[in-house]
């Protein structure tokens, strides 16, 4: 078969639930630091994934797909931050329709992301399954993929006396 | 790449920029309701309204006419209409007798001008850049645009017919008031320096003006107040300053006699 | 909470003075300097705890040993600032030390009521009463810090009262934290044992 065995929710014990869920908390990171940078979000998605990811598939495919989902919701609020900046230290400022458009924009985006951030880490914590539009089949991939065993890695052995 | 993957990317992507178009759109039409609306009066309308304007301007205060004034005013704004390309409107210059260091802009070409501006003036060339900023608010139909932001033109035209004070007071503050945006005094100003240029009249000479009357602000009284309206602020000063001309820009100077001018005013 | 530093019987001349004239070099500028990063990570899993307690009742179980493995970290380092313990203080926020332990058991449940009581009024009830014997206290320990080096210097142990005093102290300052970081619901006993 290509792909581990999904578990089902009663399978799944208390701390993998838990654990499965904070991924999706990371999110929060920015302000427990009382920094706004939208980086620093980032980088604890991506220390939470590494941390945890050994512990289990269904920790590793939430973590992951919650870390997939914070790139380009960090890349589009840096945009707003650089866009913004630019303006702020240009000589005649104007603040263009095309501004507030992506601001709009990415307003809407980190909305949507928080929204459907929350909803998942509900699901995890419940021991569900909940795949995000794109992110969610990619990250199940990296979960739940077999991957067969290199062939000859145990044949020939690499070390040999010299004589 | 597994199956529909590809496609939930699509999708995302399509969600992507469908968020961004609805942004920008919401956005325009924020923006588009403080910005220019002179596209919803006709040429006509704004003639008829200019006229009904001039006629409370004229009723409000009394214009100045003597002979020296006149041609000197003639010789400025000639110069000027002259280095316009093409202009719907036909211009009238009037000067009104006031302390007021303003002039104002009214639709369909007239422009007042208070003999206190006259009198702070130094040289011709200031009262000219002066002029060529107004005739930039009215090329590009700034007081249009904000009357019509203010007020629908219907209620601004049945005002004026039928004379309602409080609607007449209010359209006459708002004219003599000056309270255009930033984009549109940058508006005026550039058009008014490009203008200056073609008219071989130094540019320099509106940054002077605005240099004067800033120092001068700080210690006048409120007749200063409304001018200031207009801001004046460092960023346009230094973006008069900073306009350069053509290489080979050369300034005509006016042959008018101004002490004799600004004299005759006084009288 | 079961707060622990054994008394050393013995306690070498070298280390202490190798450890006041030198200790700030190799050992509490790596450990600082790591427990910079590791601390911030607690934070940031404090902060987040502090809303899955909100809506769930419950401390996230990796957290939680999370946080114990760190105050277990700051505890270990203290003991050798305070020249209670020799060796070097180990790395890591799992790493066992046979001198000092701290075993917090884990909250199965934790009042959301109370949660919200010690958010808006805990500087009130805790923090003041608290800090201000506390205050008082880290006099004494400050004292007793100072006489211990010298009498560990002369005798080779520190005198058993003040490692006893000492201990307690930083019991009673940990208790408080953990009851402040939501890590319990038991009230800290104004109480050095």
């Amino acid at each position: 078969m290509e792909y581990y065995p999904l578990p089902q929710p009663a399978e799944i014990p208390e701390r993998e639930k838990e654990d499965a869920m904070g991924a999706y908390l990371m999110m929060f990171a920015a302000v427990a630091i009382g920094l706004p940078l939208p980086i620093i979000n980032l980088i604890a998605a991506i220390i939470y994934y590494y941390i945890n990811r050994k512990k289990s598939r269904f920790i590793h495919f939430h973590s992951l797909q919650s870390l997939l989902s914070q790139i380009p919701t960090t890349v589009i609020n840096w945009g707003l931050v650089i866009w913004s900046v630019g303006i702020l230290l240009r000589e005649n400022w104007k603040l263009t329709p095309e501004f507030w458009g992506y601001a709009i924009f990415a307003g809407t985006s980190t909305l949507l992301y928080f929204v459907f951030s929350l909803i998942a880490a509900y699901k995890a914590r419940q021991g569900r399954m909940y795949y995000f539009l794109f992110f969610g089949k990619v990250a199940y991939e990296a979960a739940y993929k077999m991957v067969p065993e290199k062939p000859g890695e145990s044949s020939e052995p690499a070390n040999k006396p010299p004589f | 790449m597994k199956k529909g993957v590809l496609r939930d990317f699509l999708i995302l992507l399509g969600i992507a920029v469908l968020l961004l178009l609805t942004g920008y759109y919401l956005a325009r039409k924020i923006w588009d309701s403080g910005a220019d609306l002179s596209y919803k009066v006709s040429y006509e309308q704004e003639d008829k309204l200019g006229e009904g304007l001039s006629d409370l301007v004229l009723k409000q205060f009394t214009a100045l006419k003597n002979r020296t004034a006149d041609s000197a005013l003639d010789q400025i704004t000639g110069r000027l209409i002259n280095a316009l390309d093409s202009s719907r409107y036909r211009y009238q210059f009037v000067i009104l007798k006031s302390d007021q260091i303003n002039a104002f802009t009214i639709p369909g070409g007239n422009i007042f001008v208070f003999s206190g501006l006259i009198e702070f003036t130094e040289s011709p060339e200031e009262l000219a850049a002066v002029l060529a900023h107004e005739i930039g608010h009215a090329e590009k139909r700034h007081v249009v645009s904000r009357l019509v932001n203010e007020l629908s033109i219907a209620v601004l035209l049945s005002g004026l017919s039928n004379g309602d004070p409080s609607l007449v007071a209010r359209i006459l503050k708002e004219i003599i008031g000056n309270g255009f945006d930033r984009e549109q005094e940058n508006q005026a100003d550039q058009f008014g320096l490009r203008l200056l240029e073609r008219a071989r009249i130094s540019p320099k000479s509106l940054a002077r003006f605005f240099e004067r009357l800033e120092t001068k602000g700080l210690d006048y009284d409120e007749s200063l107040e409304l001018l200031m309206n207009h801001p004046h602020n460092s960023k346009r000063i230094d973006q008069a300053r900073r306009f350069k001309t053509k290489n080979d820009f050369q300034p005509v100077p006016f042959n008018i006699d101004w002490k004799k001018v600004k004299k005759s005013i006084k009288e | 909470m079961t707060f622990t530093i054994k008394h050393a019987e013995q306690l070498s001349r070298g280390e202490l003075l190798l450890r006041s004239f030198f200790g700030w070099l190799y050992i509490f500028v790596p450990h600082g300097f790591v427990l910079l990063f590791v601390g911030l990570w607690g934070g940031i899993l404090a902060f987040i705890s502090f809303w899955v307690i909100l809506f769930t009742g419950r401390y996230p179980q990796s957290f939680f040993e999370y946080q114990v493995g760190l105050i277990n970290w700051e505890v270990r380092l203290n003991a050798r600032l305070y020249n209670m313990e020799d060796g070097y203080p180990a790395f890591g926020i799992n790493a066992k030390d046979d001198a000092v332990s701290v075993e917090i058991p884990y909250p199965e449940t934790l009042s959301r009521g109370l949660l919200l009581v010690k958010l808006f009024f805990g500087f009130i009830y805790v923090l003041i009463p608290h800090g201000f014997v506390l205050f008082f206290l880290s006099i004494a320990f400050v004292v007793c810090w100072f006489i211990g080096w010298w009498a560990i210097l002369f005798t080779g142990k520190l005198p058993l009262g003040f490692h006893t005093f000492m201990t307690g102290y930083l019991r009673w300052s940990t208790r408080v934290r953990i009851y402040i970081q939501n890590m319990t619901d038991t009230y800290p006993p104004f109480s050095l044992d």
